[in-house]
């Protein structure tokens, strides 16, 4: 049932602002999507290299410099096609769980 | 006391003790092991990387400088292990094309169609406009319908966009010289940090490499030069077979020939209609569904499109394997229809001939005669509507056995059996008629067209009896086949002269001979 919708949720993260992989990460832990932090690492490159996806380097002041992540706008018109079919499928699920209400 | 290391995590220097040390580094083995020695995989674990010089980072501080066992269960507990990492993930993208593969691939436009969306998918992989594809399709349609051909087949043979992850490929990235280069980079690099090119650096030369990698290109060049050859030639035997079948059907119908042979002809050949039909048809796709599949296999070979279609490739097989069938078939039913010759013998005395010298001349013969094929010709009862065939005959002059002149007749057919065979010959239709000295023939003899094929011969034999004078007029030299005589002088020199059997056989013969 997860399949897909964790990459769903990282498209849907980076929606409105860009982000380092660890803001991610809490996000997503917050949510309780995930619980290791490395389940993250594959899927952000796979959907970099998918081109959904790209990043630039950011210094940081305490430590190694960081992957910034943003939506290409592949990205962006994928995550929107996501957002229909995600529709979609709450609807049909709630027509399913709730049949006389409509 | 314990003995401490220096490593360097993402350009950090950390310090970490020989325990820590150990379970770090077979932790990085481990998930070296799982995301393996590809250029994603390296990438997955620099990040990882990254992710633990930053963690190991917040737990350094000036009273505890060296990284312990302690911290790097944590951090493996973070991270998770290689298996927990994996079983997330890996699967999942294995299925998928979207992150499979970036390049475009060749699908049908369902949400962009006229037909079947094969013009807006093939616009999408070249990236043009639609419309101009559509006009495209549409100007190649009016030489001989190949475009609309090659629409059909492609219609069948390109899967439809039906997943997002589809759509996404179908107007993927456009293949460019950049994107070409880049995956060149890749491939380059996938064999640079492989163990084989290892080796083979250490071992020979780089120049191998570079010309593995030029050698790739051409290979790949030449298949798709191989493949617009394939569907180059496919189009090419298509355009030949519609244009027959097509264009050449109603001139069978409305003007009743292809070729010299009459439909007709043609159709009593195949015993009757349906057979010709199915016989045609059948050979139609004989020779069509091998054409497309290698035009199948040339579009595959071009473009870059998976197939789902499991059932056209069947169907198509089976379709093959009846029109085989029939082929085979009918081939067999018709060729056994010749298996058998046989003849019919007929011999008639003349005795109405008294003279001492005989005329032979021809019947008179008022049928409208349509050249059909080779030496058959053809005519149409025009009030039975049936038509018949006709054919020259072989006359010839022997020397009789008595003092009878005879006439013989031997009509040569072939059939399923014998008996059929004599069926055939015994309905060939042939005439003589005797007037005063006069021997009138056929110049034709008349064949049902039914029976097409199967009559073989017929011949006409006169038998002379010696002393008897024998006058050919020069008309029946077209039904006259190699008469023998002393002098051997040719048939077109024997018409219009009186000739003599003499004990050694046919002599020209001279008033003066006589009297010698």
């Amino acid at each position: 049932m997860r399949k897909g919708i964790l990459e769903y949720c990282i498209l849907s993260i980076l929606e409105n602002q860009d982000a380092y992989a660890s803001d991610i990460i809490n996000r997503l832990k917050e949510a309780e999507l995930i619980v290791v932090e490395g389940t993250l690492y594959p899927l952000l490159t796979r959907l970099k290299n998918a081109g959904l996806l790209k990043y630039r380097w950011e210094e940081s002041t305490q430590g190694p410099p960081r992957k910034y992540y943003a939506l290409t706008d592949e990205g962006a018109s994928f995550l929107h096609e996501l957002d229909h079919s995600w529709n979609n499928l709450i609807g049909a699920v709630e027509k399913i769980k709730n049949p006389e209400k409509q | 006391m314990k003995e401490t290391t220096t490593i360097n995590i993402s350009g950090i220097i950390f310090h970490i003790d020989q325990d820590a040390f150990v379970r770090l580094k077979n932790y990085f083995a481990e998930l070296k092991k799982r995301f393996g020695d590809t250029a994603e995989g390296k990438e997955i674990i620099n990040d990882i990387e990254l992710r633990i010089a930053e963690i190991l980072q917040e737990k350094i501080t000036d009273k505890k400088q060296v990284v312990n066992e302690e911290d790097i269960a944590q951090i493996i507990k973070i991270m998770g292990a290689p298996e927990d990492i994996d079983a997330d993930t890996e699967e999942e993208f294995a299925e998928d094309p979207v992150t499979e593969n970036r390049q475009r691939r060749l699908f049908r436009d369902p949400d962009n169609t006229v037909l079947g969306g094969v013009c807006s998918g093939m616009a999408h992989y070249f990236g043009i406009d639609p419309v101009l594809m559509r006009v495209l399709t549409v100007i190649v349609t009016i030489f001989y319908g190949v475009g609309f051909l090659v629409y059909i087949v492609l219609w069948a043979f390109i899967p439809k966009a039906e997943t997002t992850a589809q759509k996404l490929e179908m107007k993927g990235e456009p293949v460019t010289a950049n994107n070409i280069k880049r995956t060149i980079r890749e491939n380059y690099e996938d064999v640079k940090n492989s163990g084989a090119y290892k080796k083979a650096r250490d071992g020979v030369n780089r120049g191998a490499s570079a010309a593995g990698e030029i050698v790739s290109f051409i290979l790949k060049a030449i298949v798709i030069i191989i493949g617009i050859g394939m569907v180059t030639g496919a189009v090419v035997s298509i355009v030949a077979i519609v244009n027959l079948a097509i264009f050449h059907s109603p001139t069978i119908y409305f003007h009743g020939e292809v070729q010299g042979i009459f439909f007709p002809v043609l159709e009593a050949f195949f015993e009757n209609e349906l057979t010709l039909v199915i016989f045609l048809l059948s050979s139609i796709l004989l020779a069509l569904i091998p054409i497309l599949v290698i035009l199948f296999l040339g579009v595959k070979l071009v473009f870059n499109f998976k197939t789902n279609n499991k059932v056209i490739g069947l169907s198509a097989l089976g379709i093959w394997l009846i029109s085989l069938a029939a082929v085979i078939s009918i081939g067999i039913s018709l060729g056994s229809r010749y298996t058998h010759p046989s003849d019919v013998e007929e011999t008639h005395v003349l005795e109405e001939i008294n003279s001492e010298t005989i005329y032979i001349n021809l019947n008179e013969f008022d049928r409208d005669l349509q050249e059909s094929f080779g030496s058959v010709y053809i005519s149409e009862n025009k009030l039975t509507g049936t038509s018949y065939l006709y054919n020259r005959p072989d006359f010839d002059v022997r020397k009789s056995r008595n003092d009878n002149i005879e006439i013989e007749i031997t009509k040569t057919a072939r059939g399923r059996s014998r008996y059929d065979a004599q069926e055939v010959a015994s309905a060939i239709k042939y005439n003589y008629t005797v007037k005063d000295s006069i021997l009138y023939i056929d110049p034709w003899y008349e064949t049902e067209l039914k029976n097409v094929g199967r009559v073989d011969d017929l011949d006409i034999t006169l038998y002379l009896p010696e002393g008897k004078k024998i006058y050919f007029e020069r008309e029946i030299y077209p039904v006259v086949y190699d008469i023998e005589n002393v002098k051997h002088i040719s048939d077109y020199d024997m018409m219009g002269k009186t000739w003599i059997m003499q004990p050694e056989g046919l002599i020209e013969y001279k008033p003066d001979s006589v009297k010698r």
